[in-house]
């Protein structure tokens, strides 16, 4: 056909072999990507030469505790990080019966307790995690352990108010504070989890209260991750917020001097430290092996690589965590801080409270 | 059969068995969600499924957050849109080709890349956070981001829109603005008002964006629903809810389609006298018609670079390198275009093969002569309404579908898999090809085919080989789309994805929504790149009606093609 209207690109004569070319590529390429899917899930009965692990987290220091693990065992260690946990948690459910990975690691305990509740895990039996972990930080079935802690802390701007101001979480809902407050949307899952520590301690009406104050005492509406609080201190738009530890300690610790000086112009305040009170929130990233699994015994030798004071204090100093093992020395960042009294008590109930907390904060009007 | 040279002797049995088969493949994320996330319990117990939800209250400002969007969006894209299109088609611009280009280019950029650019550099600047994350921006970068499509719409219109009868108004006393009112704005109504439909659609289904911006809209709210309260048959009632005020939307869109389809399609008939007009009115309009891609691309693409540059920390990222990244993304894509293609023929062949009649390939005339396109319900309706379900999969919230999908494939033993993967991209993109090549394929003239029996086809050969190169550019094209949306695809490929493959998208977002955007850098520029290439790719290869290309090469009478009967023009040497 020589009208060139329905060969609009590089000539009549060539658009078919290219179209057919570009076709049997697809097809071509189709091929190796499936057969290394079909490598990789052959590998799986092959179990000496690699693990697979889904994971929530998108850390540097997860590479590096995993490539030290591959250097000492020679497995190979394969991630697919869904960092929605709902998402995670929904294909670990699903894929029950034919587990497609070995581990799952997570950052919240409530979505540690769902996995174990739906069953998913197999106890861990192992006398390296009992010893190395404190019994608040594992399952108490041993379906799972914690291998890192982070706690949620309140920063303030050190010119503009004063510690003794804001020494619990319920203080933030004092009516000084009007206008002054910033944290992230009430949706995710570190301040449900504060939440459900908080419906646990004080009851559901001190909780609606003090959801309520400190709706009234934000800043500007509830947007952005802890580090954007952060960032609004300095910045001015506000005067307190609640962050998780690690991100004011990666400011303080960054190489850009931008960031310090952000971290220069705040202090931190580890709430409910007094006698009668039940502690900072404390929250675990936790490791479990799937039920089913063929490389068991390998999936047992990384997490028990996990808690071994290498992994800890990798841990520590990339993603400036806690370490739940109590004789690694914290990081130099956190050493100022020193270890806090942490809500362990807290940590078991945060699954079974989560749901109403959610309910309570949202009616409030913390969006 | 009376009238048509084409039929095909497909058993009537056949047909809808097909059609039901690829309809219910194509609509099975979300049975198998309304069936096993207990919906239908809903609807027997209303109150069932809200106890442990979303408050209700909270439903009034996720619908109200929705509207607002929608509707600021849609009005800045087509205030922004119509005029960019009028003022190219009107003035003498230079540079005329680029500016198509740069004003079509936006279409192909993620938006939560211009969302995650714009909020983290403004805030850079000691913008307050509460001024950026709000209704204005959301305005701003998805009414730009989606304004190619009232500008495309609004340029053919105008394009179409003979000058002779401007002309002629204008010697009848009208002013200028009169004339514009009353002639070019009435043709041109129809298609500007069906693109401003569309651009409402995707706004509505927008999630990335939004969230960024930390807004409250309907598309949040079912991710709240999911993410925060648990509860599956909320999540899958409020995504339903969603479908229908799309499907709603999309049906106002079909009938100004229908309203429009009586216009010629095809190049324009005008001379391209167009206005001169001075240097300053020449650099505005310029200005203006480049701002959506300067705003969306090079700013970011500067922004990144800047980071990238200047960063500070040298940490070993996780995952794979950029250029494995690229690779696996591109190959995904390319996979899932070639899938969505040939799913697209399918639908197509098999819709139009359940229309009146059984088994016509052909569009059916109308007592005037001209094409009939409203879809018949008839013997075959079911089927054909499964089909048609199954179009909607566009409208589903990424990450509904992909739960869906986990549900129907993991008891088969393909739940994170490419084979998951690629079908969650089918559902969702498959009319992304089918709609453009229903039209297309209602535009093949009838006396080719005809023709083509008579030199002795079969009706299979007259299809496959005289029909099909008529819409081969638009297959092309909408391969190229599908790649592209892809490529920036993040819930079903966060979800569904095997071992081993990984995406930049998903890269770009794990980092920059973990506030490390330096990291990501790499990553978005190769997408942003990536994008880019491929959008200018499908305009070459006539994505968006391909004489809207070759309309920037017209020059004069030859525009009009070859005309029959002139042994010059035709080629052909006989006397």
């Amino acid at each position: 056909m020589e009208d060139k209207r329905f060969w609009p690109f590089v000539g009549g004569a060539l658009a078919r072999p290219i179209a057919l070319s570009l076709g049997l590529g697809m097809m071509g390429f189709m091929g190796p990507l499936s057969a290394a899917q079909a490598a990789g899930s052959s590998a799986a009965s092959n179990p000496t030469r690699e693990l697979k692990l889904y994971t929530t987290r998108h850390y540097a220091g997860d590479q590096r505790v995993n490539d030290e693990f591959t250097k000492a065992t020679g497995i190979v260690v394969k991630t697919v990080s869904i960092k929605d946990a709902s998402a995670l948690v929904a294909r670990v459910i699903a894929e029950k019966d034919r587990p497609a990975a070995d581990l799952v690691v997570t950052t919240d305990t409530g979505n540690l307790f769902r996995l174990a509740d739906a069953g998913v895990f197999q106890t861990l039996d192992s006398g390296v995690v009992n010893a190395a972990v404190p019994v608040d930080f594992r399952d108490p079935q041993g379906r799972w352990t914690g291998v890192a802690m982070r706690v949620r802390v309140i920063a303030y701007n050190k010119s503009k108010i004063k510690p003794e101001q804001i020494p619990t979480i319920e203080s933030l809902a004092q009516p000084e504070l009007k206008g002054r407050l910033l944290v992230r949307p009430s949706h995710h899952v570190y301040n449900q989890s504060l939440a459900a520590t908080l419906l646990a301690d004080v009851g559901p009406d001190r909780l609606k209260a003090w959801a309520q104050g400190v709706t009234v005492n934000l800043a500007r509406k509830p947007q952005g991750g802890d580090t954007d609080q952060l960032k609004a201190i300095a910045a001015g738009e506000g005067d307190v917020a609640i962050v998780n530890s690690y991100y004011l300690a990666r400011l303080m610790d960054s190489e850009d001097p931008k960031d310090r000086a952000i971290a220069d112009k705040i202090g931190v305040v580890f709430p409910d430290q007094g006698p009668q009170q039940r502690g900072v929130h404390v929250n675990v990233s936790g490791v479990g092996i799937l039920k089913g699994t063929p490389a068991a015994a390998e999936a047992r030798a990384y997490v028990e690589f996990l808690v071994s004071p290498l992994a800890q204090q990798l841990f520590a100093s990339a993603s400036k965590e806690y370490p739940v093992r109590e004789d690694v020395p914290l990081d130099r960042t956190l050493r100022d801080w020193q270890r806090p009294r942490m809500d362990r008590k807290g940590l078991r109930v945060i699954s079974a409270y989560t749901p109403e907390a959610v309910r309570i904060l949202d009616e409030a009007g913390w969006r | 059969m009376k009238g048509s040279p084409v039929s095909l002797r497909i058993s009537r049995f056949w047909v809808p068995i097909l059609s039901g088969l690829l309809g219910l493949v194509l609509c099975a994320p979300l049975l198998v969600l309304v069936v096993r996330g207990g919906w239908l319990s809903l609807a027997v117990d209303p109150q069932a499924g809200i106890a442990q939800g979303l408050p209700v209250s909270r439903l009034w400002d996720y619908a109200w957050g929705s509207f607002a969007v929608a509707v600021g969006a849609t009005i800045l894209a087509t205030l922004w849109g119509g005029l960019s299109a009028y003022l190219l088609e009107r003035w003498a611009l230079p540079y005329r080709r680029w500016l198509i280009m740069a004003a079509i280019v936006p279409l192909a950029t993620p938006s939560y890349l211009a969302a995650y650019v714009w909020v983290d550099s403004l805030v850079d600047w000691g913008i307050p956070g509460g001024l950026v994350r709000s209704l204005p921006s959301a305005w701003l970068l998805l009414g730009l981001a989606l304004s190619p499509y009232v500008f495309l719409a609004a340029l053919t219109a105008f394009a179409q829109t003979p000058r002779s009868l401007v002309d002629s108004g204008r010697l009848l006393g009208c002013s200028r603005w009169s004339c514009f009112w009353r002639i070019e704005w009435k043709l041109a109504a129809p298609a500007i008002l069906g693109a401003a439909l569309l651009v409402a659609m995707e706004v509505l289904a927008d999630f990335g964006t939004v969230e960024h911006l930390a807004l409250d809209t309907w598309s949040t709210g079912i991710y709240r629903s999911w993410n925060a309260y648990h509860n599956p048959q909320q999540t899958t009632a409020l995504a339903l809810s969603l479908l229908v005020a799309v499907g709603g939307l999309a049906a106002l869109l079909q009938r100004t389609r229908l309203a429009r389809s009586a216009a010629p399609s095809g190049r324009s008939h005008h001379q391209e006298r167009r206005r001169n007009v001075g240097i300053g009115a020449q650099t505005v309009a310029i200005g203006g018609i480049v701002f959506p891609s300067a705003l969306l691309i090079v700013y970011p693409a500067v922004v990144l670079v800047w980071r990238w540059l200047t960063r500070e920390t040298e940490d070993v990222l996780p995952g794979e390198p950029v250029a494995l990244l690229w690779l696996d993304s591109v190959l995904l894509a390319l996979a899932g275009a070639l899938l969505v293609v040939i799913t697209g023929c399918a639908v197509v062949t098999l819709l139009r093969l359940t229309t009146r009649g059984g088994a016509r390939m052909l569009p059916r005339l109308n007592s005037h002569g001209g094409a009939r396109v409203l879809p018949r319900l008839n013997s075959h309706g079911g089927a054909r309404m499964l089909l048609r379900g199954g179009l909607l999969g566009y409208a589903l919230p990424g990450s509904v579908l992909a739960v869906g999908l986990l549900h129907l494939m993991t008891p088969l033993g393909v739940g994170g898999s490419l084979t998951a993967v690629l079908l969650a991209y089918v559902c969702r993109y498959v009319t992304v090809v089918a709609t453009p090549l229903e039209s297309a394929w209602k535009r093949v003239p009838l006396q080719v085919l005809e023709q083509a029996r008579i030199l002795g086809a079969s009706s299979a050969g007259a299809v496959v080989r005289v029909g099909l190169p008529f819409v081969f550019p638009t297959l092309m094209a909408g391969a190229i789309l599908v790649s592209l949306d892809v490529l920036k695809e993040l819930p079903a490929t966060l979800l569904l994805r095997p071992f081993g493959v990984d995406t930049l998208a998903l890269q770009i977002h794990a980092l920059a929504s973990d506030e490390r955007l330096a990291e990501a850098a790499p990553a978005a520029l190769a997408l942003l790149l990536t994008c880019v290439v491929g959008l200018t790719l499908a305009v070459r290869w006539g994505a968006f009606g391909e004489w809207v290309f070759r309309s920037v090469e017209l020059q004069g009478p030859e525009a009009s093609g070859p005309r029959l009967g002139t042994p010059k023009e035709t080629g052909k040497g006989d006397p």
